[in-house]
């Protein structure tokens, strides 16, 4: 505990506004959802968000002058990155969506995010090894974070579809008008989102692999769950194409699906070949 | 033909076939469907095993015989109903979840260690692992016919909707689809046309070919050489390392007893640095940040005497000309020069001209001064005579010496040019209740501050580690230098269909260089399939789901569980 209150002291200030941003947009998404009126609540939600977007963007850009590199390498700036992303996504989401529930599952989430960063903050900003000077490694991370995203969002509303199946929320169209939606819906929109994203993801990986090793793949265990999470929702589209493919059953894979991403980004250590992969946060 | 699913976008549907011959199909459950595909792949394991393992062609080419008779008497006799069955939804599900589980299982199960390692590892289970071809999976024939039936499966599916997914808004299915077959197809023919092995050069040799890495499947045996047709040379080969950065460092104590690095800080000017144990008040702040320290006394004079023979007065950080190209810079000056033998580095005891020694660099016309060993040169008899450096008594003239005239002035810090030899800073401690105290840290030779109870602050070069590695290499054809071209990870050189990657170096050998060589005419295939599969699938994503998809309930799905007779 002395150690994560040591950490915690030695985080800027742009890591700190964007974690009061997030307990703000967890707090007042989730007074949204209680109230009948929510509207002001939800404005101010999205306000948080973008108030932590900017921090987390300050962060990385002043990170980024200093470390002289992006800083997407170790599992601290990694969960940065994906705190960022999620923001981000949520503002967008925002926009045409007015979900409070996911708004302070959102929040709360990114948080969560910041909380573990600091728990496994770098006691040095680390140089970039040889096989990560590429200019595939930014594209490659920043869109399988916003895939990660994604999916936490259809996992966030599977969640909510277990528990409130009839639910429904207002959307805005693209032509203007509004829309009523159930979190089911949303659930399989993000899932395409996050689907073209982590497919970009693997191919990006798949061709800087070429680059750097002459090999695009060479079942890497992390490789491996990488296309293990992709089939999980390649599957996901193929069995919705089919009869008998309910939105429990959906949403149960979609959780599945959060899972396999969950244990891709940090479970890779726990795999008995974990010790042949070039992939494992240390 | 059925309706599209209640809600979805309207899917391309297969021209409608005569019932009749569908229905067989049309009964068949995921689970029978699914031991149907595992019972596939168990027979193509035991033919792999009979193929192996037996010593006699006969028996090993009348199993392949029989089985390709038995596939195609499958074929013929059901062939309208396989070719039907692969191109459903359900085909794709099937093939792709065993693909999944086979992944699983490759991460899970520790994959192609040699024979007795996995008896170690797995003991009694070893053996069922390896018959079921689950210890080199990736490369187990029935994993192989997986592949296959994903292509079969993709290319019938698409085949039997050409027509209607010709149609612009389903163009991203077809380009998905499509993907499949030319990555899996590009991956074939690197297979059988490729190979790939390790180069090892010193600089100035070259090599016209290289030892095949065993091909999947054949792991543990020799895939014999291969003919490159040219010979690649290596002229130079280079290390670049990071910048040398000095910082502070905070060390605690963790639960062994060890000091472990917790923290650090950049040396910036008023800057309040160092981690101190909880419930310490102590503070550390930057007075000063030299970029050079270097210890000298006012009017203090460094004479060189050159192998030549002439004599050089020289002052710290400068760099001076010699005779034949050759240069020497004086890096710094050790006034009480010692050995410190934990961390075997050079040190100075104290601030006394007790054992006065130079720290230079000599480069010559093959060597930069920078890059040139740092070495010492000792200013006292003794020591010069111990050490060999030319000078008194010996009388040989052919190396440096160094003679120190201490002159009458106070011991001050002077501070060198940007990126010295020795960084500084000068800080303040404050301990509540003590007198602030100033102390000089110095990056190369300096002892570090207690920051309270198990806990130290130190100034020191952030270890240097390298940034990347580089090969100059020129192809020579028919005794004809070709290209010239400089390789480093992640920037290969191709020539005539041969790939070099810039792939190992020695630490201890600055001439070596080892290159991964890759042939396989599959690679531009391959890159062209995956973009297309991206490419296709944000086309189909973007096109297909622009009104809002609304999944069954629960009483649409129980309605339509009970016409489950109609899959498709
Ligand atoms: C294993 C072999 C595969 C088979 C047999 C197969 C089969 C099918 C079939 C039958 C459809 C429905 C199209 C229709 O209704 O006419 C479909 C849709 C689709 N397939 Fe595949 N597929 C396979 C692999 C893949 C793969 C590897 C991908 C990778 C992206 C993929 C992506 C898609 C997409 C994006 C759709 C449209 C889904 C939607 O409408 O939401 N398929 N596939």
């Amino acid at each position: 505990m002395t150690d994560f209150t040591e950490n915690l002291l030695r985080q800027n200030a742009w890591f700190l506004t964007a974690m009061l941003a997030f307990v703000a947009a967890g707090l007042l998404y989730s007074l949204a959802a209680v109230r009948k009126q929510g509207e002001k609540f939800h404005t101010l939600g999205s306000v948080a968000f973008g108030v932590a977007t900017v921090a987390l963007l300050g962060f990385m850009t002043t990170r980024w002058i200093e470390a002289g590199r992006p800083p997407f390498k170790s599992l601290y700036e990694s969960l940065v990155l994906f705190a960022a992303c999620m923001a981000i996504l949520y503002v967008a989401v925002e926009r045409f969506y007015k979900i409070a529930w996911l708004g302070a599952g959102t929040g709360w989430f990114g948080f969560g995010l910041l909380i573990y960063a600091i728990a496994k903050a770098d006691a040095e900003i680390i140089n970039l090894p040889a096989a990560l000077q590429s200019i595939w490694f930014v594209p490659h991370v920043v869109v399988y974070f916003f895939g990660y995203a994604a999916v936490f969002l259809a996992f966030a509303s599977a969640l909510m579809h277990l528990w409130r199946p009839q639910a429904q929320f207002d959307v805005r169209t693209a032509e203007g008008g509004i829309q009523q939606m159930t979190y089911a819906g949303f659930m399989h929109r993000t899932i395409l989102l996050g689907f073209v994203l982590l497919t970009a993801g693997l191919v990006i990986g798949a061709v800087w692999a070429k680059a750097a090793w002459g090999d695009y793949w060479v079942w890497d265990p992390k490789e491996n769950w990488a296309l293990v999470s992709w089939l999980v929702f390649a599957i996901y589209l193929h069995l919705r194409l089919g009869k008998g493919f309910g939105e429990r059953t959906a949403a149960w894979m979609t959780i599945g699906g959060f899972a396999t991403i969950a244990f891709t980004y940090l479970g890779m250590h726990l795999l008995p070949t974990a010790e042949q992969s070039a992939h494992v946060y240390q | 033909m059925n309706p599209a699913p209640s809600g979805g976008s309207p899917l391309p549907t297969a021209p409608a076939a005569p019932a009749d011959r569908m229905v067989a199909w049309h009964r068949l459950s995921y689970t029978r469907q699914g031991l149907g595909l595992a019972g596939f792949l168990a027979a193509v394991t035991a033919l792999q095993h009979v193929f192996t393992l037996s010593e006699s062609p006969t028996v090993r080419w009348s199993a392949v015989a029989a089985a390709a008779v038995a596939l195609t008497v499958l074929l013929v006799k059901r062939g309208r109903q396989a070719y039907f069955y692969l191109s459903t939804v359900q085909a794709g599900v099937l093939t792709m979840g065993a693909l999944l589980v086979c992944t699983v299982i490759g991460t899970v199960v520790l994959q192609d260690l040699p024979p007795q390692d996995f008896a170690r590892r797995y003991g009694a289970a070893a053996k069922p692992l390896q018959l079921l071809g689950l210890t080199d999976i990736f490369h187990a024939w029935f994993f192989r016919s997986l592949a296959g039936l994903i292509a079969l499966a993709s290319a019938v599916s698409i085949v039997r909707r050409r027509h209607s997914l010709l149609k612009w808004r389903n163009l991203g299915i077809l380009a998905a689809h499509v993907s499949v077959l030319v990555i899996l197809g590009g991956a074939l023919a690197g297979a059988i046309y490729g190979a790939k092995g390790m180069i090892h050069l010193q600089v100035g040799e070259s090599a016209n070919q290289f030892d095949i890495k065993p091909k999947v499947g054949q792991s543990h045996q020799s895939g014999g050489a291969y003919q490159m047709g040219f010979a690649v040379r290596l002229d130079k080969f280079e290390l670049d390392r990071h910048a040398q950065e000095f910082n502070f460092y905070t060390y605690a104590k963790d639960d062994k007893g060890e000091f472990k690095m917790i923290a650090s800080d950049r040396p910036r000017k008023g800057a309040i640095v160092g981690q101190p144990a909880p419930g310490s008040a102590v503070q550390v702040s930057v007075v000063r940040v030299l970029s050079n320290a270097v210890r000298t006394l006012q009017g203090a004079r460094h004479l060189i005497k050159l192998p030549g023979g002439q004599q050089l007065q020289v002052e710290l950080g400068k760099t001076y000309d010699l005779a034949d190209g050759a240069k020497i810079k004086v890096e710094a000056w050790l006034p009480d020069f010692s050995m410190d033998m934990t961390t075997r580095t050079a040190i100075s005891k104290s601030d006394e001209p007790n054992n006065p020694a130079l720290a230079v660099r000599i480069g010559t016309r093959e060597t930069e001064v920078a890059e040139a060993r740092l070495q010492y040169l000792f200013g006292r008899d003794d020591m010069r005579e111990m050490m060999g450096q030319g000078g008194h008594g010996n009388g040989k003239g052919s190396t440096f010496a160094y003679f120190f005239d201490q002159g009458s002035g106070n011991a001050a810090w002077i501070e060198g040019p940007i990126g010295g030899y020795n960084p500084a800073v000068e800080v303040e401690v404050r301990w509540p209740g003590s007198p602030t105290e100033r102390v000089m840290l110095r990056g190369k030779d300096s002892p570090p501050v207690r920051l309270g109870a198990d806990r130290l602050l130190s100034f020191h070069e952030k270890p240097n580690d390298i940034k990347n590695y580089n090969s100059t290499l020129t192809i020579v054809e028919a005794g004809k230098q070709v290209v010239t071209q400089r390789i480093q990870v992640n920037k290969p050189l191709r020539y005539r269909g041969v790939d070099f990657y810039q792939s190992n170096y020695d630490p201890d050998n600055p001439n070596y260089s080892g290159l991964q060589v890759v042939v396989d005419p599959g690679l531009p295939v391959v890159e062209f399939g995956l973009w297309l599969l991206f490419l296709g699938t944000l086309h189909a994503v973007a096109l297909r789901d622009r009104r809002l998809p609304k999944l069954r309930t629960r009483e649409v799905v129980v309605a339509a569980t009970a016409r489950q007779g109609e899959l498709l």
